[in-house]
């Protein structure tokens, strides 16, 4: 068959990009909230952030100074605040490599103007996350005792953990994810280098650009790269919240021993990674007046997404629970009713079941998923939603281990909240600093998007590369 | 041009009647094995051979669903035979009456002396009587077991399972041929996006039933031949294999139909595989991410309700199935698709496609069959019956498939997808020579 000599788009394509702007416009546009002044809001929003970012100083300073006691766990409540807290804000974290690694394989276009976006979000959420293991250790200088380094005092981690697996799989997701976002800013932080007027920005942008001209061969090897670590980011989406599922799974206490658990936990990973790249993207598409890149188009498409994956999360409780039915054991059986869905913190399940079961059923529709605040609103239902799992995981069991005598309640004390506000401090400030120091969405993709990049036959030029 | 040419059609049809051929041949031995190795295994071997064919009809309709839900250049190139695998359905639908015995004293019918003096025998509830040992009032088994299956006996009834089954395949042939003549209309009179909303309004809710159905059928058909036994991961791994399966078949359909007429070495046709390879990838790596996640979290927890699952699997035979299918579900066709060049070449990834049906087979076997035989894998006549069924149904399932193929030819004409390209990535602009095949 022959190759057509112009290359016809989806239907859908033209709303990823609106406006009229020519290649230099759409640089100045993005590059210019980085290179132009620095706005009050900004400076508004980050000493903010930076006075709550305290908190977690302070909340941390108190833990190292005081003990683990400061915490709201204790026997029989091992695992409070702290691993709902990783759990979530590594779940987020997840969005970032889905939209950078996983759409760029399916050849998605839409990623384009939210990957940088999404990746910075992961690395930050990554950052908070990783707060937590490190915190709870009590003696947190001692982290390096968890690799396995030869020792003499023949300390050797055990590596039948997950928690073991948890070091590895997190460290490499920060190190790939990093690298990828590294790798994916070369090209526009080298424009940044061209355009900056002051001497000094430039030789910044100069040396983290790497030397970066635009060459054919520099295009040549990023497309590579960008491919290879794409391969690389995918089983790394899975492998970091499947790792994250066995720390519960891998016993055998009834409602934690599901075998299901990997793959819905990644699943809501994902649904809620997008959940936090929606309720970012709205206000910053309209503070930075990026609306023509940010379009309603990339919002509804994030939207289906989180219809898609909220489902599979919302199949995984199904399944839970037919099967706990199913299972004819009593242990499982009285674990569901008895403790998850009717007992002391039955509220909290049926208000999880209320935000990730029924309240997205409403994305079914188009008119939530284009009306902007009803989806904004969806958005923060959903990261309250998946909090709320989290916490029903593992609140509904650990009060009840196998001995009565040993039963007890949970309720975290001001440090753990102040630690978990605290975190929102970190990464919101880090977000301020990313939004300020680099183009927040990517320039040179944008550019691969505009209808003159399509005109030539395919192969012939890097606007077919996606 | 039409691409629906004379020489296609015969390709289909001629690929078609051989399939029946080998079919009948199948089920006339696997018939004639019932009066030499009795009922109980013929009922066993039925349903073993069973699972692969209705899987291949109902992940075609899974495929059919999620394409017209996702769009993407793929899904115009698996329209067809997808649309021909959902219209099969009916009969895979007959195709399931004669299980229906299953719940009867059917092994009373042609009674052989089966010998179950395997000292793992224990690992599994049998029943001398019935396929579905929990249908079986006069069931010998232990008390621990008696109170288990009681809690359970509001589900695992006779009549609800057949109540289930029906409304399963009632869902599913609805869907199926409610897509399939969507599909006329669509060929008749052109496409419109009222057409297109229409089939979405079917497929976005239809892939959720099918979600659901497959829990409870996942669970009827197989997972309850281990009565005792629940994971919550099987279901994704029953209805997951199915897809893995259709995709398969439809590689394979793709390079058929138009080998020696078309050139599958050209630019577009190689993009065209290199998806279809992707996606084999793809999902044979999530298959064994599913797979081996739920032996890994059950080897792990050791549990006495869960492990004789594995246990029955590990010993007496059955080990070596179990390697061999880490080594050619996962290793062999992981390594193989690996490289770009091997998904772009319709010789080589035939053989593939054809190597994961085969597997499928195989992990459909090692599903199915240790229920019956815990921890014994006894080669012998047996096995003869069960490979003679096995024959038997996906022959005549093959022969109705390409049937419907044969129909509307490869490619839906008005779909406006037509018009667009299969994605150019930077690996298609590196030719390597010698690609000829």
């Amino acid at each position: 068959m022959a190759t057509k000599e112009v290359v016809k788009k989806e239907p859908d394509e033209e709303s990823l990009f609106t406006g009229t702007y020519s290649f230099t416009t759409v640089t100045s546009k993005i590059n210019d909230i980085v290179l132009g002044p620095t706005s009050k809001g900004w400076v508004f929003g980050f000493l903010a952030s930076f006075m709550v970012l305290q908190a977690l100083l302070m909340a941390l300073t108190w833990l190292l100074y005081e003990g683990i006691g400061t915490w709201g766990v204790n026997v029989p409540v091992g695992w409070g605040f702290d691993i709902i807290n990783f759990v979530w804000w590594i779940g987020i974290g997840h969005a970032g490599t889905l939209i950078s690694a996983i759409l760029l394989l399916f050849h998605q276009k839409w990623r384009t103007s939210i990957n940088r976006f999404a990746e910075a979000m992961t690395l930050f959420a990554v950052a908070c996350a990783g707060i937590y293991p490190l915190a709870h250790m009590g003696r947190p200088w001692f982290f390096y005792w968890l690799l396995p380094y030869p020792s003499t005092m023949q300390l050797w981690p055990q590596f039948r953990s997950p928690l073991i697996w948890d070091v590895f799989a997190v460290s490499t997701y920060l190190t790939v994810s990093l690298l990828f976002w590294y790798t994916g800013l070369i090209p526009d932080l080298s424009s940044m280098r061209d355009r900056a007027k002051n001497r000094w920005v430039r030789m910044i942008y100069g040396v983290l650009s790497l030397g970066w001209r635009g060459a054919a061969t520099h295009w040549h090897r990023y497309e590579t790269i960008y491919l290879l670590l794409a391969g690389l980011s995918t089983p790394l989406v899975l492998s970091v919240h499947t790792i994250v599922s066995f720390d519960f799974a891998v016993g055998n206490v009834p409602g934690w021993h599901a075998t299901i658990f990997p793959p819905y936990f990644v699943a809501g990973a994902v649904f809620s990674g997008f959940a936090m790249v929606v309720t970012l993207a709205v206000p910053v598409r309209v503070i930075y007046g990026l609306k023509d890149f940010i379009t309603d188009k990339h919002l509804d498409n994030m939207a289906r997404v989180m219809l898609a994956t909220g489902l599979m999360v919302f199949y995984g409780y199904g399944v839970e629970a037919f099967m706990a039915y199913y299972s004819g054991s009593p242990d499982e059986q009285g674990l569901f009713l008895k403790n998850r869905a009717f007992g002391p913190y039955g509220v909290f399940y049926w208000l999880l079941i209320l935000c990730n079961g029924i309240i997205p059923q409403l994305l079914w529709f188009k008119f939530f998923r284009t009306n902007i605040p009803s989806l904004f609103a969806i958005s923060i239902v959903i990261n309250i939603g998946m909090w709320l799992e989290r916490f029903v995981i593992l609140m509904s069991l650990q009060r009840i281990p196998w001995q009565s005598s040993t039963w007890g309640q949970y309720s975290p004390t001001i440090w753990d909240i102040t630690t978990y506000v605290g975190t929102f401090g970190l990464f919101f400030t880090l977000l301020f600093l990313f939004m300020r120091l680099v183009p927040m969405i990517s320039a040179f993709e944008m550019k691969h998007m505009m209808p003159e990049s399509h005109t030539h036959a395919p192969g012939t030029h890097a606007g077919d590369k996606h | 041009m039409s691409n629906l040419t004379v020489r296609v059609k015969e390709r289909a049809l001629k690929a078609s009647g051989l399939a029946f051929t080998v079919g009948l041949v199948g089920l006339l031995v696997s018939i004639s094995l019932l009066f030499v190795t009795g009922s109980q295994a013929f009922f066993q071997s039925y349903l073993t051979a069973y699972i692969l064919p209705s899987g291949l009809a109902i992940g075609c309709l899974a495929l059919l669903m999620i394409q017209h839900v996702s769009g993407g250049y793929w899904g115009y190139v698996v329209r067809r035979p997808c649309e021909a695998g959902a219209r099969t359905l009916p009969f895979v639908a007959i195709m399931f009456l004669p299980l229906f015995l299953g719940l009867t004293d059917v092994y009373k019918f042609f009674p052989k002396e089966h010998e179950h003096n395997s000292p793992e025998a224990h690992l599994n509830v049998h029943s001398d009587n019935r396929l579905w040992a929990w249908s079986d009032p006069d069931l010998e088994i232990e008390d621990h077991e008696k109170i288990v299956l009681d809690a359970k006996k509001g589900y695992l009834s006779d009549n609800f399972f057949i109540i289930r089954t029906v409304g399963a395949f009632a869902l599913w042939i609805g869907m199926g041929l409610g897509l399939s003549a969507l599909a006329r209309v669509e060929d008749s009179k052109g496409w419109s996006p009222s057409l297109k909303q229409s089939m979405q309004y079917i497929s976005g809710p239809g892939i959720v039933v099918h979600a659901l159905v497959i829990l409870l059928i996942s669970t009827d058909w197989s997972m309850s031949l281990q009565p005792i036994w629940y994971s919550t991961m099987y279901p994704v791994i029953f209805g997951f294999g199915q897809i893995l399966s259709a995709m398969a078949l439809n590689s394979i359909v793709f390079i058929y139909l138009r080998d020696g007429g078309e050139d599958l070495n050209d630019s577009r046709n190689r993009k065209i595989l290199r998806d279809l390879g992707s996606f084999l990838l793809g999902f044979t790596v999530f298959w064994t991410y599913i797979t081996f996640s739920q032996f890994l979290l059950i080897w792990s927890a050791n549990l006495k309700e869960e492990v004789p699952y594995y246990l029955a699997r590990s010993r007496g035979g059955w080990e070596y199935l179990t390697w061999a299918l880490g080594l050619g579900h996962f290793l062999i066709p992981f390594l193989v698709l690996l490289f770009r060049e091997a998904k772009r070449r319709a010789d080589v990834l035939w053989k593939v496609a054809v190597f994961i049906l085969v597997m499928r087979f195989a992990d459909i076997y090692w599903q199915i069959r240790p229920a019956f035989d815990p921890g014994h894998w006894d080669i012998g006549l047996e096995t003869v019956q069960d490979l003679a069924s096995f024959t038997g149904l996906m022959g005549i399932w093959i022969g109705l498939f390409f049937r419907e193929v044969s129909k509307y030819g490869l490619y839906p004409e008005n779909d406006p997808r037509k018009d667009t390209e299969p994605v150019h990535t930077v690996a298609d602009d590196v030719i390597i020579p010698n690609t000829a095949h």
